[in-house]
Formats: C-alpha cells, structure tokens, sequence
C-alpha cells in the first residue's frame, strides 16, 4: 500500500507504480530470451503469447468480481463513490477483456489455423467456444456502459447498473469456465496449463511476472481514472454551489484502495 | 537464438517503457487536476 513516506521517497508517485516499470520490461525481454518455444503446442514459438493473453482474461474477470464488489456495496449503502468505483473497474474489466480477445484471436490463427502458412486475413475467428464466450462477455460489459449512458437520474443509474454488473460477474465465471468445458461445445483451447502446470518453469516465471505486472497496470489505471472522477465531482461542486466547502469535505477521501 | 527474437523483445521493451511513461504522464495531470481545489 502507498504510505507518505515512500511516496516522497518516489518523487510523488507510489514505489509499487514504479516497481510496474523493471517487472513489465523483464516479462518483455524474458518471454523471447528466457522463456523458449513451449512443445506440445503447435506453433511452439507463438505459445508465449500466452505471458499476454492469460493474465489479460484473468485480470478482466478479477475486475469484473471488483465492480461486482462495489456494486454491491453501493445498493447496500447507498454512496454514489461505490458506484463510480464500481464503474470504472468494469471500464478496466471490459479493456482487458477486449485485449484477451485480440491476443487469443492472434493465438487462434498461430496455433490452430496454420499460422503463417495461410492467407494474413485468415485464421483469426473460429467460433471456438472460449472465443464466443468471451465475445459475449464483452457484448455483456458493453451493454453495461449502454445501460449507463441511457439514464440521466445519478441515484437510479447507479442502481440500475449495480444490479446489472452483479448479474454479468456472475456470468463471467460461467461463460469463461464452464460453458466452454461442456462435452457440446469442444474447446480447442489449451487446457491445464495452468492448474496442471504443463509450463515449463521458465514459462511459470515469466507469466506470473507478467500476472503481477499486468495487475499492477490494471489497478493504477482504476486508481487514476477513480481519482479523476472525484477530482471532477468536487470542482463541480465548488463551481456551482461556492459555499459548500463543508460538503466537499465529506466527499473527500483519499483513493487508497481499489 | 535468432535475432528476430531479439529485435522483438527490443520492441516489446520500448512498447513497455511507452506505456509506463505515459501513465506517469497521467498520473501527473491527474495530480495537477487534484490540487486545482
């Protein structure tokens, strides 16, 4: 957690957003000198797409449980804060969601689709059930920010959107997981290479390295875009009503924590 | 080891920094925005 004391020592920025910088550029030299081809796949040089990919899906549904979170928290309290938290962590669900799309749409191609040795049109979108899932989960997310945008009352958006976002991180789990892994469906996708460690442990490394940087992103994101978000509330407020200084009080609180 | 791996770990290094300066960048107008108050 960012103390006052090392983010002094940091010239005003949290020592972990720094530490963001050596880990992502050693994920990003380690995945092509350290981390060799990965056999048992078929492209074995394209497997290391998997030190994106992987940890982009895996965050984007942490994110989404987050938003589920404050969602919840929000219809419990009834603080218009949660609802902005809550929104801007489906914001980074649904970015990282799309970037686990356009990185497993380049892993179908590579691994199951010829790679190279096919047209550079071909290949991208089989209909596999992970990639129809994951579309979904998007189409879910997106109508999420739809649903938003279409009510003008802050309170009833709020609510509105909270019971939505409850209902997608549901979801998620599900259309990740479960449907793809029934017997109708046959996934293509790799299975076990995480949870039966099929990784060698230089793969073991790199990706959780990239697991941890991509984390750190994701959250300094949410934490720049909450914080924008209340700085902007609190400008408003002042603008329009200049003897609220009381009120602006009781808004302010330091963004710590996701 | 073939030097397109190196070439592309070179890109990905540069793609890294990119970004971590650009949230750095963020990160000081956002401050900026805080402290107009």
């Amino acid at each position: 957690m960012p103390t006052q004391s090392n983010k002094q020592a940091a010239g005003g920025v949290a020592l972990w957003k720094w530490l963001l910088l050596p880990i992502m550029g050693a994920v990003a030299v380690l995945s092509y000198l350290y981390a060799g081809p990965l056999p048992g796949f078929q492209s074995p040089e394209t497997a290391r797409i998997m030190f994106w990919h992987v940890p982009h899906a895996m965050l984007s549904m942490v994110w989404f449980f987050t938003a589920a979170f404050y969602s919840f928290r929000f219809l419990r309290r009834g603080e218009l804060k949660d609802d902005v938290r809550a929104s801007k962590a489906a914001e980074v669900g649904l970015l990282l969601t799309v970037l686990a799309t356009v990185t497993g749409a380049v892993f179908s191609k590579m691994q199951w689709e010829g790679g190279l040795n096919t047209p550079w049109y071909y290949g991208y979108w089989t209909w596999d059930a992970k990639q129809t899932a994951i579309l979904v989960v998007i189409l879910i997310f997106s109508a999420y920010f739809g649903l938003r945008s279409s009510v003008d009352e802050p309170r009833r958006r709020a609510r509105l959107a909270a019971a939505y976002a409850l209902m997608g991180a549901v979801l998620v789990p599900v259309l990740y997981y479960t449907l793809p892994h029934l017997p109708i469906f046959a996934t293509q996708h790799p299975e076990g290479v995480i949870a039966k460690q099929r990784m060698s442990p230089e793969y073991r490394l790199v990706f959780w390295m990239s697991t941890l940087g991509f984390l750190g992103i994701s959250a300094w994101m949410y934490q720049l875009q909450v914080r924008f978000e209340f700085a902007v509330e609190r400008l408003q407020l002042r603008r329009e009503s200049p003897g609220t200084e009381a009120r602006i009080e009781a808004v302010r609180r330091p963004v710590t924590e996701p | 080891m073939n030097i397109e791996l190196f070439i592309v770990a070179g890109v990905s290094l540069i793609a890294v920094g990119g970004l971590f300066f650009y949230m750095l960048r963020l990160e000081g107008r956002v401050k900026d925005l805080e402290n107009r108050e």
